[in-house]
């Protein structure tokens, strides 16, 4: 089973730099992009396979279907447990973290900028280190 | 069959203790014993050959069969009633078996008879009363490892009857590991040493409750062997927990009576005391030890002892069921103690009187004052009813006479119904009204009122003359009362004569004085003209401050006491005595031997003797220091009040419907603030302040405080006699009059609007700064975050040069991005400023 990488930012600069840091630091060699969160819940819905899971960078503030829109729209689901969801936010908001809390999909809160010290520490989280090794 | 019929097996066989035979197969005896034939009735000596069955007369097919189904091969055990030639019906127990001989075949029967008459019959009575009495029984077989529990029993474990018990089930309903243990090791300890046993244990039931049980367990014994242990098992569980309920309610009642502060004790039907507890033992000077010696008929006062027995004989007789009593008892020294006695009698489950409760109450002191004050009432009665001089005494707020003497009713006519109809507004003739509305006055003020020259009016309608002095002062229920003397001055001649009659009444009658003193806190003096001799009541010592002992009275001292720059006043009271002014009336200060200064309010008369010569001058005297002491304070209070810059109001509650309040008073910084004046406020709501915008929420607050009579603060919108609104800070204290009932409210209103406004404004001004903050932190930092990331992205020099470039791109626009935003910032920051 391999690891599916998708970016979901509306910010085409964030994509710029997250795609190319993505394959750079070897967490995916072609990463899926996707400017809110309704089209990369439609891949899901359409594309899904039973062989792969999904690591999802999440951004919260989006037009159309935002970050929180989005994890609920997942919930229903019948894989949603082979979804790990980073959110990343331009401002760690304590708020924002309490409420991430309540979706089980979420391993992790990153604040942009993703320096090359966070994405090798993406591929060190205990649930998806193993797609690394 | 050889074997029985040797001499020898015959023999042994004959001698064996049991009833036993030998049958061939043709069912006739080849050997019996001695018992057999005792228990069968055979005296024949003939008897072997015989045919056995012939002892069964009509049954003897049945049992012919029987003996067939043996001759086959099998056992039989059977128990029958037998009919002796006798007619005695005895009930026996058969064991029936096949004999074989040495090549194994069945040459005859054993048969073995047993009578077990008695047995069955101890079995079946026990049955009986097991049944009675509920109580279950069970048994362990040893030699069979069998458990058996009887019905009961089952129904007492609350186990189904279709339950069989084994040895390593039969304890499980038992609730702990560590009873289950006990019961296990009693049986063992049975088994082993054949000790009875007796334990109460705790068993939980089909449906999870608690059950007390009872299991009693004893041996039997064969051959020094114990071969069973079987006991009873009894239902224990209403009595176990009436038990403890009746402790429980015990040790209640016990604390209860040990540590009531009221005496109490437990009587016999014959007086003798059971139990007393200490707080009785106090009252009666007697300790536990002693009491419990005697009867209360001991202790009790000779006068009251024929009433409590009588009382105690009703509670036996069933005619009462407790009863109330003041009775002496004779205290341990001696004296006399008065109680409250309340006593009830306690039966036993035969309705037969077990014992009386009694509590006891010591009223000694109560007793005491209460006969003191009766004896006093009594003396003063007397003298009120039989005195010359005419005393009335009236309702201060209705003016309805409430009581009088006989003096009294003569001179106005009336009878004594007729006059407790009366008020004295309907004796005064209408042109002395105004006399009358300033004795009213004058009581409020001062106490007191007179002498007042008016007339009243007679029951057949003629006028008669009076002179009124009288004073305030309140019944036993704090109502007031004037208590006021009438003399009457019809007759000129009389009228000298009834004044020295007053005169004696009021100077030599102690009692009138002391009613004075007590009553009016009035100080009485007199000073002969002539002879300078001079009386002070004892209340004049006590205003002036002097030692009676020490100082006798007289005219110097009293002078001598009164301020130097009072003495003109006194002098100006005394000579409107002499002219004849009955408005004498004057205050002035004294200094008092501790230097002390005290205010003295005076009245006083002259007396004259029949040519009309003054022979003497009376004075009543009255400590007004703390009345002027408190005009001050008032007055010092009063000017707070109206330079406050707060609102005040004062409203007053109408005491049928404690809800409504009117304004009796505002000062000045009210009408300010809300625009009303005093005319136009007095009398009405406190309401007319409240508007639509008004505080819901804050005004029931208010409401409720107000029925529960405490103080309250709220902040809410008021309304202005124009119509504009303004928020104020209403903080309400309830006013207690002397008797300690809430009349008033006092309201202190502060104008909050500015500091609404400013709240208001500091919270809007937050608001903005709070949403420069979210715009920072999440707008704000995105083009930050972004141009960070992409000089990252160059700085790495593994990065591919020909995306420089398109890098560089993304920064200007990212810084432009920021840019806009800062501007933005900027401008939401002026808004606030300005």
């Amino acid at each position: 089973m391999s690891l599916q990488t998708l970016l979901v930012d509306d910010d085409k600069i964030v994509i710029f730099l997250h795609k190319t840091m993505v394959v750079k630091t070897g967490i995916s060699t072609q990463p899926l992009v996707f400017n809110d969160g309704k089209q990369a819940l439609d891949f899901l819905k359409a594309q899904y396979s039973e062989e792969n899971a999904y690591l999802i960078l999440l951004d919260i503030n989006m037009p159309i279907m935002n970050g929180w829109e989005f994890l609920d729209a997942i919930q229903q689901l019948s894989y949603a447990h082979k979804l790990y969801i980073i959110m990343v936010t331009s401002s760690v908001d304590g708020a924002d973290k309490e409420m991430a809390k309540k979706y089980p999909q979420v391993i992790g809160f990153i604040e942009k900028p993703i320096d090359l010290n966070k994405w090798k520490s993406i591929k060190e989280i205990p649930v998806i280190a193993d797609f690394f090794i | 069959m050889k074997n029985f019929d040797t001499q020898t097996s015959h023999q042994f066989i004959a001698k064996a203790n049991i009833a036993i035979a030998f049958i061939d197969t043709d069912f006739c005896y080849r050997a019996l014993s001695d018992k057999w034939k005792i228990l069968f009735e055979i005296f024949d000596q003939t008897i072997l050959g015989s045919n056995h069955l012939e002892l069964f007369g009509e049954e003897s097919n049945q049992w012919k069969q029987l003996y067939e189904k043996v001759l086959t091969g099998k056992f039989k055990k059977v128990e029958a009633p037998f009919k002796k030639n006798s007619g005695i019906v005895r009930w026996l127990n058969w064991d029936i078996q096949p004999y074989f001989n040495d090549f194994g075949e069945i040459t005859g029967i054993y048969l073995q008879v047993e009578d077990t008459t008695d047995r069955k019959k101890n079995d079946h009575l026990l049955q009986e009363i097991y049944e009675v009495a509920n109580v279950g029984g069970w048994e362990i077989d040893f030699v069979n490892n069998a458990v058996y529990f009887t019905d009961i029993a089952k129904q007492i474990f609350e186990i189904p009857t279709d339950f069989e018990p084994t040895i390593d089930n039969y304890l499980f309903r038992i609730k702990t590991e560590t009873d289950k243990q006990l019961i296990a090791n009693a049986v063992l300890n049975t088994k082993n040493n054949g000790l009875s046993f007796s334990h109460e244990v705790l068993t939980i039931t089909e449906k999870k409750q608690d059950k007390w049980i009872k299991i009693n367990g004893k041996a039997v014994l064969d051959k020094d062997m114990c071969v069973r242990v079987f006991g009873t098992l009894e239902d224990i569980d209403e009595q176990k927990k009436l038990a403890a309920h009746v402790q429980k309610s015990e040790e209640q009642f016990r604390g209860a009576f040990e540590n009531s502060a009221i005496g109490m004790a437990l009587i016999k039907p014959d007086g003798r005391w059971i139990e007393v507890n200490n707080s009785l033992c106090n009252i009666l000077g007697y300790t536990k030890e002693e009491l419990l010696q005697f009867k209360f008929q001991d202790i009790t006062h000779a006068d009251d002892i024929h009433t409590d027995l009588q009382y105690l004989q009703d509670l036996i007789d069933g005619v009462r069921e407790s009863y109330h009593l003041e009775k002496r008892y004779i205290h341990k020294n001696g004296h006399v103690i008065w109680a409250l006695l309340g006593v009830s009698l306690v039966h036993d489950q035969q309705g037969n009187p077990l014992h009386f409760i009694s509590q006891v109450k010591d009223i000694t002191k109560t007793k005491e004052t209460e006969q003191r004050i009766l004896a006093s009432e009594q003396k003063f009665r007397t003298l009120f009813k039989l005195s010359p001089v005419a005393f009335s005494i009236n309702d201060l707020e209705t003016g309805k006479y409430i009581d009088f003497n006989d003096a009294f009713a003569k001179d106005i006519g009336y009878t004594n119904t007729e006059i407790y109809a009366l008020s004295y507004w309907d004796v005064i003739p209408k042109e002395y009204q105004e006399i009358e509305i300033n004795i009213l006055n004058a009581l409020s003020k001062t106490g007191h009122f007179g002498p007042y020259e008016l007339e009243f009016t007679r029951k057949d309608g003629s006028l008669y003359p009076v002179l009124l002095n009288g004073v305030k002062i309140k019944d036993s229920e704090g109502k007031d009362i004037i208590w006021t003397v009438v003399q009457n001055l019809a007759d000129i001649k009389q009228k000298g004569k009834e004044l020295s009659l007053l005169n004696d009444q009021i100077s030599r009658s102690n009692y009138r004085l002391k009613a004075a003193q007590e009553i009016g806190k009035l100080g009485y003096w007199e000073l002969n003209i002539q002879t300078k001799e001079s009386f002070w009541s004892d209340e004049v010592y006590r205003i002036f401050g002097i030692d009676k002992s020490s100082y006798a009275a007289s005219y110097d001292l009293f002078y001598k006491m009164i301020h130097p720059e009072d003495r003109n006043e006194f002098h100006k009271g005394r000579r409107a005595a002499l002219s004849g002014m009955s408005s004498n009336d004057i205050e002035y200060r004294i200094v008092c031997p501790d230097n002390s200064i005290k205010f003295v309010y005076q009245r006083m008369s002259v007396v004259y003797d029949e040519d009309r010569n003054p022979i003497r001058f009376e004075g009543i005297v009255q400590d007004i220091t703390m009345q002027k002491k408190g005009e001050h304070h008032l007055k010092v209070l009063e000017s707070v009040i109206i330079n406050l810059t707060d609102a005040v109001v004062i409203t007053e509650v109408n005491p049928t419907a404690p809800d409504e309040q009117r304004i009796v008073y505002v000062n000045d910084s009210f009408t300010k603030m809300t625009g009303y004046t005093k005319d136009e406020v007095i009398g009405k709501s406190p309401k007319i302040l409240q508007g639509p915008k008004s505080d819901r929420n804050e005004l029931d607050r208010l409401k409720k405080s107000l029925q529960r009579w405490e103080p309250c603060e709220i902040e809410t919108v008021n309304y202005k006699k124009n119509g504009d609104t303004f928020w104020i800070n209403f903080s309400v204290s309830p006013v207690a009059n002397q008797n300690g009932n809430y009349t008033h409210w006092i309201a202190i209103e502060r104008d909050v609007t500015e500091r609404k406004k400013y709240i208001q404004e500091i919270e809007d001004q937050n608001k903005k700064l709070r949403e420069i903050a979210w715009t920072q932190s999440h707008v704000l930092r995105a083009p930050v975050a972004k141009i960070m990331g992409l000089v990252n992205l160059l700085n790495d020099t593994t990065f591919v040069e020909n995306n420089t470039t398109e890098v560089l791109n993304y920064i200007t626009s990212s810084a432009t991005e920021l840019d806009d935003i800062i501007r933005k910032i900027v401008y939401t920051t002026e808004t606030i400023e300005n």
